[in-house]
């Protein structure tokens, strides 16, 4: 096999250095194939880790950073064998996208991710496991496409343009893609949209279908906490994707405020305490299987706090709320360091030590375990910004 | 521009039962006998004794309640292991779900059709199983999920020991549901020690001719 004359890493490195310069007129990158095609140049000054999007999203005094409103998964088949060439035009598709679209929620945030399927089509061992069930009531389908790539921008259609670009890459197929959004408001349009009964709805300012906001400063890792740190995945981080059913007229109907409110944080939860302007609302301490004892429920981010280490919480939540068949879902993505860490805080919200105690089990009275219904499981990894398109291929993205 | 594909290359989580025994939707009621001679399902409603005897299919006579109380329809009967399942439906039902020291109201939304109730029993008894987690998923003809989500524990005067929830399915025609009931947790004698020890999971079908299970009242 004809080695080509720069590895595509060197020449990142390489580029990396004349961009900071800003003399950069355009890269050659030669492939297996002997021919040369002009991959454009990256765009200045964008972080190394995909997954770092906080820097361009806009804060309050408590370091709150607001979300992107519209968000997009795309997830795509390996369309043929995969090869350099088809390795340079995703890679000059993501460029241009981010060449015509500012790097943030006024134009698009991407972060590409791969799973465990392409990493056995390479033949080399995959960095992230395949999906399996995390909770003993659940039945998801377990799903490995090759890659997804998670769009996010307040404007649809940059996701649009974003997605156009994307599908006229060869080398992907297009095989599934979902849609939704997250922001004052838009639960309740959302809400509209499904046509749910009277008076299952969230408040008007909701920024999420079940009522509450999510993803203040202390309830989430630090993009810094969930990078790999050694091995030859340094860098990247992995990506966990599960769609979840909301059973949202339950919900609503059989709870009022203050049980709501309870079941999403803990017993002894305020309206007062929820509306509190801060960096987060710290759950109750109290451990799960005592709150069990005493109240005869648990709350959700009470027993997700459990898997928090050295108080802060080890995943990177960034998900929004849509529709599948005219259900209620949330797509949750997930950032962590490893799968295991996702494992962890899901096992967490298990919250096991509390099942079995005064009426909790590992659903009823167990947090919002019983409004939710986890449809689908997949794993991915994030590689850094400059091995993002087909990372370890041979020729291409050096391991 | 809204296009839900689902994500490719799926696994289904579990295989469909070998044969579901469907059963028809077909307005059936009980008459409650305090005899036993003959061994009738858990599926018993509107009569003061609660039933535990071994599960059967659905095939049985139909009669009305003798105190004109709602009646109710098998759906499916299954057994996996040393566990029996049967899903029932009634009337949508008001009932009271168990928290800590109180009882929280449920009560049914004017769009749903039916109370679905699922018994768990042991296979070779007939007890009636209690303290594990059913969940259930319904599909309809149409694809569409009807209900995703917990079956809830409970006890009625007429049904005994169950799990159920007030469902809306909508229009007639095939249904599925994807069942999930964890061990129960429930202190036994040593005769019973290490019995019912599997999560359970498995699909049925039933049909659902659209029309409210009981009688009027």
């Amino acid at each position: 096999m004809t080695q080509p004359e720069f590895t595509r890493r060197r020449l990142l490195v390489a580029a990396a250095g004349v961009v900071a310069s800003g003399g950069v007129v355009g890269i050659l990158a030669r492939g297996g194939d002997g021919d040369a095609v002009r991959l454009p140049p990256l765009a200045r000054g964008l972080p190394e880790a995909q997954v770092a999007w906080n820097q361009t999203l806009a804060r309050d005094r408590f370091g709150n950073r607001r979300a992107p409103k519209h968000h997009r998964l795309l997830s795509f088949d390996l369309a043929g064998d995969p090869g350099v060439d088809k390795a340079r035009r995703l890679e000059a598709a993501l460029r241009g996208i981010e060449r015509d679209l500012p790097y943030g929620p006024a134009g698009v945030l991407t972060a590409v991710g791969w799973g465990p399927s392409w990493f056995d089509r390479l033949g080399i061992e995959s960095p992230v496991p395949e999906p399996v069930p995390l909770a003993d009531t659940e039945l998801p389908q377990l799903e490995d496409p090759a890659a997804v790539i998670h769009l996010a921008s307040d404007e649809v259609s940059r996701l649009d343009v974003a997605q156009r670009r994307l599908e006229s890459a060869p080398g992907l197929e297009l095989v599934g893609l979902r849609n939704g959004s997250i922001g004052r408001g838009l639960a309740r349009r959302l809400a509209r949209r499904l046509e749910l009964p009277p008076g299952v709805e969230p408040p008007a300012d909701s920024p999420m279908l079940m009522g509450f906001e999510s993803g203040r400063r202390e309830t989430q890792a630090r993009e810094s906490d969930i990078l790999v740190r050694s091995g030859p995945w340094t860098g990247s981080t992995t990506m966990h994707v599960s769609e979840i059913a909301l059973t949202l007229t339950s919900w609503y109907r059989s709870l009022n405020d203050q049980d709501r409110i309870g079941r999403m944080f803990g017993p002894g939860v305020t309206r007062t305490d929820v509306d509190r302007p801060g960096p987060g609302l710290t759950p109750p301490s109290q451990a799960p299987a005592e709150s069990a004892r005493r109240h005869g429920f648990i709350g959700h981010a009470q027993a997700a706090a459990q898997a928090r280490r050295n108080g802060r919480p080890i995943i990177l939540r960034r998900d929004f709320d849509g529709e599948v068949d005219g259900q209620a879902v949330t797509h949750f993505v997930s950032y962590q360091e490893s799968i295991a860490d996702f494992v962890a805080t899901q096992a967490a919200m298990n919250a096991d030590t509390a099942v079995g105690i005064n009426g909790v089990d590992q659903v009823i009275n167990n947090g919002i375990n019983e409004w939710l219904s986890v449809r689908s499981r997949a794993n991915f990894l994030v590689p850094p910004r400059s091995r993002r398109s087909f990372p370890g291929l041979a020729g291409w993205d050096q391991l | 521009m809204r296009v839900p594909l689902r994500m490719h290359r799926s696994r289904a989580r579990i295989e469909p039962v070998g044969e579901n025994r469907l059963t028809t939707s077909k307005f059936r009621t009980k008459l409650c006998l305090a005899v036993s001679l003959i061994a009738f399902t858990a599926f018993v409603a509107g009569c003061g004794k609660a039933s535990e005897t071994a599960p059967t299919t659905s095939s049985e006579h139909e009669m009305p309640m003798a105190d004109g109380s709602m009646g109710m329809t098998s759906l499916f009967d299954e057994t996996i292991g040393d566990v029996s399942i049967g899903m029932s439906a009634m009337d949508p039902e008001r009932f009271f779900v168990s928290v800590g020291a109180e009882q929280r109201e449920h009560k049914p939304a004017p769009d749903d059709d039916i109370h679905l109730m699922a018994t768990l029993s042991d296979s070779e008894s007939g007890i009636r199983l209690p303290d594990a987690a059913v969940t259930v998923r319904v599909t309809g003809p149409d694809g569409k999920v009807a209900y995703d989500g917990p079956l809830y524990p409970m006890i009625g005067r007429g049904m005994g020991m169950h799990y159920g929830e007030n469902v809306s399915l909508g229009r007639a025609g095939r249904y599925t549901a994807e069942f999930v009931a964890t061990p129960p947790r429930i202190g036994r004698h040593a005769d019973s020690e290490g019995a019912w020890s599997q999560t359970i999971r498995f699909q049925a079908g039933f049909d659902w001719d659209g029309a409210s299970v009981g009688s009027e009242s």
